[in-house]
Order: C-alpha cells, then sequence, then structure tokens
C-alpha cells in the first residue's frame, strides 16, 4: 500500500547539505503495524514529514513514494492536500500540536469537516463517540489543550488522526516523553485501533515490541534492517540491532559505544562500522540491503 | 487560551491589575456620559446669545461658550462623537492590517518583500501630515463628511497593526499546531484564519486599546485644525479650537473639552498597559 523507493531527503544549510534520510527503501503493506526504530536524529521522523511532503522549503526530496499506486511526490500541492489527513493521517509528537485557543473537540472535528463533507454538528457528534471509544470521555470535549496531562493529549491526536477512517496512519513518537504507565496506556490505545495500516515511529524499543508486526531499523538516515518483530527481538541481524537491544536495561544495559556519526558527512562505506565490534575491511565498501527469507539486512556478515 | 477571555479566572485576572481597572472605569465613565447624553444633557446646537461665555454654575455645570450653548452638552456629546469614530477607526484599521499582516507573515517571500517596503513607506511619512493631506484630498474629491476623516487616519493606522501581526505570524507559523493543521489536510486561508490569527489576538487586543489614545488624539488634532469633524458637530478638538479665542477671558471653553480628552486617552493607555502585563504574563505561564 504505501512503498518508499530510493527516498533521499537533503537538507541545505548554511553549514553542508545535512543527508538526513540517504536513499531508503520499505514498504508498508496493508493491515499491518510497521514500525520504525532508531535513535534520535537517525532521520525517522524526516522520513515521516516526507511521506506528507510537509518538509521545510530547504530541503530537497528525491526518490519514490509510492501510495495506492500514485506516487505522491508527483501529485499537485492541491491533490496532495486531499490525501493528507483522509487517506494518509499524521498523529504528531504530543504536547504542542493541539492549538492552544481552540477546543479539543473542535480540533477533532476538522478533519471530517474539511474532508468528508460533514457539518459541524454530526461532525462533533461523531468526535463524542471517539472520544468515548479512546477514553478520552464525552464531557471533554469542549476543553481546552491546556486542561490536558501529556497522556490525554496524545489520545486527542489520536483521535484527530482516526476520525476521518484514513487507510494509512502514520505515528510519531507516540510515547515521547510519557513516563512508564501512560506508556502502557498509549499500547493499549493503539491496540484499539489495530485493525488499520499503521507507520509507527519511535525510539522506545519496549513499545515497538509490543505493537509491532514488522520492524524496520534507521541509522544515519539509512535502512540497516527489516525483519519481523519476533525474530527481531529474538534474534537481531545487524550489529547496530543488537547494540539497539542490548542498551535495554531487561537485557543488560550495555551502551553502544562511540557517538552517531555527523549527518553532514557520514563515513564511508557502512556507516556502522566505526562503532561496530565485527567491523573488517570489507565494511568500507558500503553493504547491499541482503535479503534472508523475509528478512533483510544491510551488512556484509550476512553476505 | 485567548478565549478564557469570557473565563471567569481571565476576568479577575484583569481587574486585579490595578492599571486595567482605573482605565476600564474612566473609559465606562466617558463612554456612559457620552450613552446617556440625551438625557442627562441638553440640546448642544441650542444658542443663546444672552448667556454666551457664562462661568460654570448649576444651571451650566461647564458654563456656556460664544454662542450661548451649554458646553456641558457639547463635551457631553462630543464624547460620542470622539468614541463612535475612533471605534469605526481602530475596527477597521485593525481587520485590514491585520489581515495583511498575517498574509505577509505567513506566506513571506515576494509578498512579505513587497508589503515591508509599502509598510515601511507609511512609517517614514509623519503620520499627522499625511493625515491633514488626505482630509484634503478626500474633501476636495469627496466634499466635507465625518468619513474623510475615518478613511484618512484608517489609511495611516493600519500600518501598525500590520506590522505587529506579521511579526507574531512569523513566529506562530513554525508552531507545531501549524505542521499539525496542515497534516490534516486544511488550507492556508483556513489555518491563517482558525489557526494562526486568533492565537495573535492577546497582542493585537493590547495595540487595540493603546491605539485608541492616538486615534482620539489624531481625530482631535484634526478637529483643532479646523479638518476634522465639522461644525456645528460637537467635538472635542473643534471645542478647543472655538475656545482659544477666549481663552483669557472664557477659558472653560478649552478646558473641559481639554480634560475630557487627556482622560479618554490616559483611560485608553492605562488600560492598554495593564492588559499587556495580564496578557505578556499569561503568555510566559504557558
Amino acid at each position: 500500500m504505501l512503498k518508499i523507493e530510493n527516498l533521499k531527503v537533503y537538507f541545505k544549510t548554511d553549514l553542508g547539505i545535512v543527508k538526513a534520510v540517504d536513499g531508503v527503501d520499505l514498504e508498508v503493506h496493508k493491515g499491518e503495524r510497521f514500525t520504525l526504530i532508531g535513535e534520535s536524529g537517525s532521520g525517522k521522523s524526516v522520513l515521516a514529514i516526507s511521506i506528507l511532503r510537509l518538509l521545510p522549503k530547504n530541503a530537497e526530496i528525491s526518490g519514490k513514494i509510492v501510495f495506492n499506486g500514485k506516487n505522491l511526490l508527483e501529485l499537485s500541492e492541491e491533490e496532495m492536500r486531499r490525501i493528507r489527513g483522509r487517506k494518509i493521517a499524521w498523529i504528531p509528537q504530543s504536547q504542542s500540536s493541539l492549538n492552544p485557543v481552540l477546543t479539543v473537540g473542535f480540533q477533532s472535528a476538522e478533519p471530517m469537516i474539511e474532508h468528508l463533507g460533514f457539518d459541524k454538528k454530526s461532525a462533533f457528534a461523531k468526535v463524542l463517540r471517539i472520544f468515548d471509544f479512546l477514553g478520552i470521555g464525552r464531557n471533554r470535549a469542549k476543553d481546552y489543550p491546556h486542561q490536558f496531562s501529556g497522556g490525554m493529549r496524545q489520545r486527542v491526536l489520536v483521535a484527530m488522526g482516526i476520525s476521518t477512517s484514513p487507510e494509512l496512519i502514520i505515528a510519531d513518537e507516540p510515547t515521547k516523553g510519557l513516563d512508564a504507565s501512560k506508556r502502557a496506556q498509549v499500547v493499549g490505545l493503539f491496540r484499539r485501533i489495530e485493525d488499520r495500516t499503521m507507520l509507527i515511529i519511535t525510539h522506545d524499543l519496549n513499545f515497538a515490541e509490543k505493537l509491532a508486526d514488522r520492524i524496520a531499523v534507521m541509522y544515519c538516515g539509512k535502512i540497516v534492517e527489516v525483519s519481523p518483530a519476533k525474530e527481531f527481538f529474538n534474534e537481531p541481524l545487524h550489529p547496530y540491532s543488537k547494540g539497539l537491544l542490548d542498551s535495554l536495561p531487561s537485557r543488560g544495559l550495555k551502551p553502544i559505544r562511540g557517538f552517531q556519526p555527523s549527518m553532514m558527512n557520514p563515513p564511508s562505506g557502512c556507516r556502522f562500522r566505526e562503532r561496530c565490534e565485527f567491523a573488517s575491511e570489507r565494511c568500507r565498501r558500503e553493504p547491499p540491503l541482503f535479503n534472508l527469507n523475509g528478512r533483510s539486512v544491510r551488512c556484509w556478515l550476512h553476505d | 487560551m485567548e478565549f478564557a477571555f469570557a473565563s471567569e479566572v481571565f476576568r479577575s485576572r484583569i481587574f486585579k491589575n490595578n492599571l486595567c481597572t482605573i482605565g476600564f472605569g474612566i473609559i465606562l465613565f466617558i463612554a456612559m456620559l457620552g450613552l446617556l447624553a440625551p438625557v442627562i444633557a441638553d440640546d448642544p446646537y441650542k444658542t443663546n446669545l444672552a448667556e454666551r461665555l457664562k462661568p460654570p454654575s448649576l444651571e451650566h455645570p461647564f458654563g456656556t461658550d460664544q454662542l450661548g450653548r451649554d458646553l456641558f452638552s457639547r463635551v457631553v456629546h462630543g464624547a460620542r462623537t470622539s468614541l463612535f469614530v475612533a471605534m469605526t477607526i481602530s475596527l477597521i484599521s485593525m481587520a485590514i492590517g491585520c489581515l495583511i499582516g498575517a498574509v505577509s507573515g505567513y506566506f513571506g517571500g515576494i509578498i512579505d518583500d513587497i508589503i515591508g517596503r509599502i509598510i515601511d513607506v507609511f512609517l517614514a511619512i509623519p503620520e499627522l501630515v499625511f493625515n491633514i493631506a488626505l482630509v484634503g484630498i478626500f474633501c476636495v474629491a469627496y466634499g466635507v463628511s465625518t468619513w474623510n476623516v475615518i478613511l484618512a487616519v484608517v489609511i495611516t493606522n493600519w500600518v501598525s497593526y500590520a506590522r505587529i501581526t506579521r511579526g507574531i505570524v512569523l513566529s506562530l507559523k513554525e508552531k507545531e499546531f501549524v505542521l499539525c493543521a496542515k497534516a490534516i489536510g486544511a488550507r492556508d486561508s483556513y489555518i491563517l484564519l482558525r489557526h494562526v490569527i486568533p492565537n495573535a489576538i492577546g497582542p493585537i487586543i493590547v495595540l487595540a486599546t493603546l491605539n485608541m489614545g492616538n486615534v482620539i488624539m489624531t481625530i482631535a488634532s484634526l478637529g483643532f485644525l479646523g479638518l476634522g469633524i465639522q461644525p456645528p458637530t460637537p467635538e472635542w478638538g473643534q471645542i478647543l479650537n472655538s475656545g482659544k479665542n477666549y481663552i483669557t477671558t472664557a477659558p472653560w471653553i478649552t478646558f473641559f473639552p481639554g480634560l475630557f480628552i487627556a482622560l479618554s486617552v490616559l483611560g485608553f493607555n492605562l488600560l492598554g498597559e495593564g492588559l499587556r502585563d495580564v496578557l505578556e504574563k499569561r503568555t510566559l505561564e504557558y
């Protein structure tokens, strides 16, 4: 349903070109929860925003983003506007994504008024049902965002996202800034809407483990591994994936040595090689994405 | 948060601020005098040459002018003229200025450059001189009317609204909720009117209040120069003008309209300053 081919997003800055997304290929199938994980700054949020074509003006984008057979990068702005919020919904990172001067009920009704031709009354009636469904409570629809906690705001954003029954939901770091018990609630929240196709972006591995059908790992603007979730957590293929899992408290709290390289001039060849314990001479050449029965990995170890 | 204007919390915040309360009191007082003018005052147009240039007394609390008209009636009816004209000017220039400023800030690029230069040109010309010239042109073109004054002041006055709104919108458009509104497929015009401008309303209200004082001054200045609202309609600046020849023999003709000009400007400035304290403190807390 969503196929991204060789997507590159470069930002021109005064200091040089930042290659936030550098040749990403991935495919999200209908009905699955596809999760993209990676450290902060690995380019995963940029990837999400580029699907909706809402990048800032200094971004250069190339490649293909094919959604239901149409390349989104070739659509006109008006055609794109009809897809946003209708076919592809974006659930932004929490906190300040709600307008402080409008009621949460109104903001959740907006997509339906805009795309489905609902009048205010019927849109609001549907919002009340969604609020009940998501556990926000219909009596809070006339409240303003500052009257809500972070977790509740997250729910409102989800309500906004699902109100038009979009074909694809992109959730950008839905657990960002929430504490452990709230994270569990968000998991419950996403389970309630699990019949939908979702692209979840997160750096929260526990969250990913609970929700994902398939997992893609992004490092330095590139996808380094794509695996079904169970196999990924049992036996990660890429050394970076292993490192990520080992750095979890439940798995020994061993951090990956070194730092993520600058996105302006990443190392040649494999971008992880300077931090990798298995690095060898052949890692100076860039590894392709190897396919291993349903999984793919960008590492010479699996040649 | 500006919608909280209606809420009890917000109202109590405004009246906890002394500047606000005093300013609001003064404006309310003058506005009530203006509203009740037909009830509490006589006909401001009735001349009585036998009673001309009488000092304040029980019968004529503010005295009478050179044509024997009751000055209290003229000053109180003048409040109606001044406040009504000033309010009209403020509202029209606010609407025009905010829209132009918001478009300029939101879309940026060449639109912003063009509007920015136009604003610079308007700011470079002294306001009152520009107003006098405009009133002159309009009088020749359309004949004498109150709308000449309104139009002339609006033309110089929208600029400050545009400048302020542009600045606020420049910072607001980078906010996440604007991106979020784009992501649900809203049109730019909708985002601007529904999401961006309501968030800018606080500083705009402050500006509008402070600006009311300026506008009242400008109207009075034009009136004093004989270019504003024409006699016999009572208007403070114009009463001042007619009283200046008698300033040594009948100072009350100039004193009372002058007092009311000063009071109303003071009232709006105090309220504006107070609102600024309340609204900006509020923004910081949020």
